[in-house]
């Protein structure tokens, strides 16, 4: 097919405007690709390995000094802790507070809260761990209700005493991992 | 010019503007990685210990795996006159007794066979001593151990360490986890292995999710500590499995991305301590899809050590 430019001369500018818009498609896809954004940065860091190392693991020995063995610490607080740290993500729950013991020869972790989109909806969750805390799992999730966010205010033996924001009292046996 | 050239010259231009549009079209089409095989992934741990019997058994067990992974201590905290974390066990740890635990698991990957890990040290901006300071003895902790790790004979050709953040927007303010940041950037150095850090956290309600982040954050403050501060590596944490939400998670940091590009180093899932979370190849696949990149690692968190 021929294009006669001189009976048409709106393509002369069509043409411009489609050379000027694939430049800034181009442009796009480059920029989304994150191809901008490497600048500055050490890319070695995501390069895959490339085996180097050539000794054995059975001529493999330690190194001439040893290192420092660290002084053991005064071990894991007992009782109620005033700290909000858990390990589930922050966008799932607000965590008031939590208590721990060692109970029968693991440690029972339970912590108090609501959940993050939620603060009416009360929390309770309860992870369990061995003894040298090699081993851990989550042993309970308990969803309290509308009681609003949920704290640990006192504990006797392993029975929580637990205040709501709402002004609720709930009492939680730790050993049998039940509100009682 | 004469009016037949300018012709000429459109003709040409015309012909050009169609190709390079088809052609634009095919790379963007090339783009979504959809498909590619996810990196096998490596164990990381919510640490709950620094015994350096329990720990370099830890390390013993990661000998028969490659890639990075990340041991997280727990919130940042000063206690003693040393800083340290206060640990998911609810205990302080120190610089001094990390650091031990740290050269115990790579000294037992390395002699029991490991060929290539980067270990990444991690705490959180979870309030407690998040700052500047704390940044700052976090890198020089990194750098001593990747001066450890180089000293006769040197291990770095299969052993590195780095740093790692698990910074959400939920818990410090941004201002003060970049300070962190900030401090960290102040002292990690290159002249082992570069004790660059990965940050291991979320975007918690950043849109599409949400209209803006949680906590006060911007989507620039996430950008800021996974990338924008010069020793950061994103890493994020891909949690949620759809339905009901879709892959939300990848999508927010695809959001992120698209304002400010960046290059996703790992993919941070926790299906080993919660089983209805994405498994490591479901988070893997969700930020390559919705980034269009390939990040080079995978790691699943657990809570067993």
């Amino acid at each position: 097919m021929r294009i006669d430019l001189n009976r048409n001369p709106v393509l002369v500018v069509i043409a411009f405007v489609l050379v000027g818009g694939a430049v800034l498609i181009s442009s796009a896809v480059s920029s989304a690709s994150g191809s901008d954004g490497k600048a500055g940065k050490d890319m070695s860091e995501f390069r895959p390995h490339v085996q180097t190392n050539t000794i054995p693991k059975e001529a493999r020995v330690p190194k001439p000094v040893p290192f420092a063995a660290p002084a053991p610490g005064s071990g894991p607080v007992h009782g109620i802790v005033e700290n909000s740290q858990a390990p589930f993500p922050a966008g799932s729950y607000r965590i008031e507070n939590q208590w721990q013991e060692l109970i029968d020869g693991q440690w029972v972790q339970v912590y108090a809260g609501s959940l993050y989109a939620d603060p009416r909806e009360g929390v309770i969750l309860v992870v369990v761990s061995s003894a040298d805390w090699s081993s851990s799992t989550l042993a309970v999730t308990y969803k309290a209700g509308t009681v609003g966010a949920l704290k640990i205010v006192a504990a006797k033996g392993t029975t929580l005493s637990i205040q709501s924001s709402g002004g609720a009292t709930l009492r939680f046996d730790a050993r049998a991992r039940a509100f009682v | 010019m004469t009016s037949g050239a300018i012709r000429r010259g459109a003709r040409v231009m015309l012909l050009a503007a169609c190709g390079a549009i088809f052609a634009s079209g095919f790379l963007a089409y090339e783009q979504p990685t959809i498909g590619l095989a996810a990196p096998a992934a490596t164990v990381s741990r919510y640490e709950k210990t620094v015994d350096t019997t329990t720990v370099g058994n830890q390390g013993c067990a990661a000998a028969g795996t490659t890639g990075a992974m990340i041991l997280n201590f727990g919130q940042p905290w000063y206690q003693g006159g040393t800083y340290g974390t206060w640990n998911w066990s609810n205990q302080f740890f120190s610089i001094a007794q990390i650091q031990g635990a740290m050269k115990a698991w790579l000294s037992q990957y390395y002699l029991c066979g490991g060929t290539d890990v980067k270990l990444a040290i991690g705490t959180s901006n979870n309030f407690g001593y998040t700052g500047s300071a704390h940044g700052s003895a976090w890198a020089t902790m990194v750098n001593a151990i990747n001066a450890w790790i180089a000293s006769p004979p040197s291990w770095l050709n299969v052993e590195q360490a780095r740093g790692a953040i698990d910074a959400e927007v939920e818990w410090s303010s941004a201002s003060v986890t970049a300070q962190w940041a900030q401090g960290y950037a102040s002292i990690y150095s290159c002249t082992n292995s570069c004790s660059y850090y990965y940050d291991e956290g979320d975007a918690g309600g950043c849109p599409p999710a949400g209209s803006h982040c949680n906590g006060g954050w911007t989507q620039h403050d996430v950008y800021y500590m996974a990338w924008a501060s010069p020793p950061a590596y994103p890493f994020p944490e891909i949690y949620w499995n759809p339905p009901p939400g879709g892959p939300i998670n990848a999508q927010q940091w695809q959001a992120i991305n698209a304002l400010y590009p960046m290059s996703f180093l790992g993919v941070l899932t926790e299906h080993a301590a919660d089983g209805n979370s994405n498994t490591p190849a479901q988070g893997w696949q969700q930020l390559a899809t919705a980034t269009s990149q390939s990040p080079s690692y995978s790691s699943d968190i657990t809570w067993a050590n």
